[in-house]
């Protein structure tokens, strides 16, 4: 679904080089695909109550009745979805924001667009006290909110420049404090709870969340894929893009709104799950090496990051500790964004 | 008639470029501006169809202003562009770029794309909504990689080629695109002399052997005269002289549009225009 899959296959008949770009990219995502495979079998064989593979697997196929089947397609198989769904979301939505705006630091955690979402899904669950499609509605209105916000603030230097950025998380930190002081106001009792909107959690994983969740990428996800070609004609510089046919203008707009969509989606299901939107996309990109927005390749990176790192967050820290996934996501992503601002944005 | 229906189909190659009409372009009093500045003041012109036209004229005279008004890239502030007779701007983005390509002054390629990868760009308006390229896609990329001698270096970075080779791969993405109009701007800018005269020849080649319009902007003008079956001198935003290279290009022409005095003579290799600055005076 991505951008260059159109090497063509004559070619890639031809010239050994060319079969060794696609073949690459196939292994890559085969390599990525195989790994998120592995992290769900482990997410779904860890835990308090230890489970043989025999287990999981006649929990899946509802073969048998009783605990481990509950713990399996109750507890940890929703809990695995929305980690993958969150993943990937966040990871498609970092991948187009970095490639339509041609900036590595433009993702939507890192310009504020998740605390947006976060604070909009908090307010409307706490002051509103409603639940389900009225949240993931807020959020992504508090999303879209914070991208307009930016524009008109810091849009007309183009959104490359280091003011759009800091513009950006400036607005993300309003967001948090508004989502801070909600959850403080609420005086929540769950501490989980406070979690999740401050740092992103897969704690409240249930499967009304996963198929919320599931319906809204089912929607968008095929938007964006139907975008990719113009996106590819997008990198080419405007000039080019619209010599080739596209509406630079209008593909930018929509993509983004698609975005914002997507991150807004995964934020109203498990928080503000920080810096996987950000992370996904370049090791993506660096993986395939291609020149293209590695938006499949994203998406399963995204996936394997919030997976991998809830199985550490909730087996792997010291002293027994669980964490929300947040924290792990957190830690993996703040010294990436260090690095990147210090060497400067370059195009993405 | 539709833009579209005028242009020879892909796969059908055109032996004789006169046995078909080629389509039109045309720009009727048309004035072009960025932001509230003027930089294009009411041009007609008609492109022949078929042949090689040139714009040349001094920096900032308009002519890279002037081919964007024609390939679409800037909106007239007042007149208009037709393609057969049709606005361009009634002519759906897609049809149109399957007549109309443009090669422009600065393109980008993102970090670690192929040649191979950024040519079969060039067949977007070919394209269903969904579909990938089928056979017909593949065998215009390999063609426009042969015709620019670039099958070797199919899977190379762009950032791994050289000048001359990536104008080569530029160039080999507006075939493939295979519109029956090609714009350049400045397609020779940072090449060598050599380069540039295998750049020139490789569009002079498409255009007799496949019947493609060509429009360019040209810095050098005893080259643009070379090239050139149609030029266009601009100055000040405005055609200053239009016709056959030999009886537009002269000593009078090159003073009024470059404020440079110089000496026109035949090319003995050509004998078309050769233009050759006067020594002055140096302070």
């Amino acid at each position: 679904m991505s951008a260059t899959t159109d090497v063509p296959a004559r070619v890639a008949r031809g010239p050994r080089t060319v079969r060794r770009v696609a073949g690459r990219r196939t292994a890559v995502h085969a390599a990525l695909a195989g790994l998120l495979l592995g992290l769900a079998l482990l997410a779904l064989l860890l835990g308090e109550l230890r489970l043989t593979p025999r287990e999981v697997l006649d929990g899946l196929l509802g073969s048998r009745v009783g605990g481990s089947a509950f713990v399996v397609r109750e507890l940890r198989l929703p809990r695995l979805l929305l980690g993958l769904l969150v993943g990937a979301a966040l990871g498609l939505a970092g991948a187009v924001f970095q490639a339509v705006l041609r900036n590595p630091l433009a993702s939507p955690d890192v310009l504020g667009v998740t605390q947006g979402a976060s604070a909009a899904a908090v307010a409307t669950l706490l002051l509103g006290g409603l639940s389900g499609w009225p949240v993931v509605a807020a959020a992504a209105a508090g999303g879209v909110a914070v991208g307009v916000t930016l524009q008109v603030l810091a849009g007309r230097g183009g959104a490359a420049g280091q003011r759009f950025v800091l513009c950006g998380v400036g607005l993300g930190y309003l967001g948090a404090s508004v989502t801070a002081y909600l959850v403080t106001r609420a005086d929540l009792r769950q501490a989980q709870d406070a979690l999740l909107w401050t740092t992103g959690s897969l704690g409240q994983a249930s499967w009304p969340l996963v198929r919320t969740l599931g319906l809204a990428l089912l929607v968008l996800v095929p938007l964006v894929a139907g975008l990719a070609p113009r996106l590819a004609l997008l990198q080419l510089g405007d000039a080019s893009a619209t010599a080739l046919g596209a509406r630079p203008e209008r593909t930018r707009a929509l993509l983004l709104v698609l975005a914002v969509l997507l991150a807004a989606a995964a934020t109203a299901a498990a928080g503000p799950v920080a810096f996987v939107a950000f992370l996904a996309a370049p090791l993506a990109r660096r993986l395939l090496a291609d020149g293209s927005a590695a938006l499949a390749g994203s998406a399963l990176v995204g996936a394997v990051l919030v997976v991998g790192c809830d199985l550490l967050a909730q087996h792997a820290l010291p002293g027994d500790v669980v964490a929300p996934v947040g924290v792990l996501t957190g830690a993996l992503g703040a010294p990436l964004l260090v690095w990147l601002l210090v060497r400067g944005p370059r195009p993405a | 008639m539709s833009a579209a229906s005028a242009h020879p189909t892909p796969e059908t190659p055109v032996p004789d470029p006169t046995s078909v009409s080629p389509p039109r372009l045309v720009a009727h009093d048309l004035h072009l501006a960025y932001g509230g500045r003027d930089v294009v003041h009411g041009v007609d012109l008609a492109v022949p169809p078929g042949r090689v036209t040139v714009i040349v004229g001094a920096n900032g005279s308009g002519k890279s202003t002037l081919l964007k008004g024609l390939g679409r890239l800037l909106a007239p502030r007042a007149g208009r562009v037709e393609l057969d007779g049709v606005d361009l701007r009634r002519v759906r983005p897609r049809e149109l770029a399957r007549v109309l390509g443009l090669l422009p002054q600065h393109p980008l390629a993102p970090e670690g794309l192929g040649v191979a990868a950024l040519v079969a760009r060039g067949r977007f308006p070919h394209r269903g909504l969904l579909a990938r390229g089928g056979a017909a896609d593949d065998d215009a990329v390999t063609r426009a990689l042969a015709a620019t001698d670039l099958l070797d270096l199919a899977g190379a970075r762009i950032e791994e080629l050289s000048g001359g080779q990536r104008q080569r791969a530029w160039l080999a993405l507006l075939l493939a695109q295979d519109p029956a109009i090609m714009l350049l701007d400045e397609p020779t800018t940072f090449l060598d002399l050599a380069h540039q005269v295998d750049l020139l020849d490789l569009l002079a080649t498409r255009n007799r052997e496949a019947g493609t319009t060509v429009v360019m902007v040209l810095h050098d003008l005893s080259l643009a005269a070379r090239y050139a079956d149609h030029l266009v001198v601009m100055r000040a935003g405005r055609v200053l002289r239009a016709g056959a290279p030999g009886e537009v290009l002269d000593e009078e022409c090159v003073e009024a549009a470059f404020g440079l005095r110089a000496r026109v003579l035949p090319d003995p290799e050509t004998g078309t225009p050769l233009v050759v600055p006067r020594v002055r005076q140096i302070r």
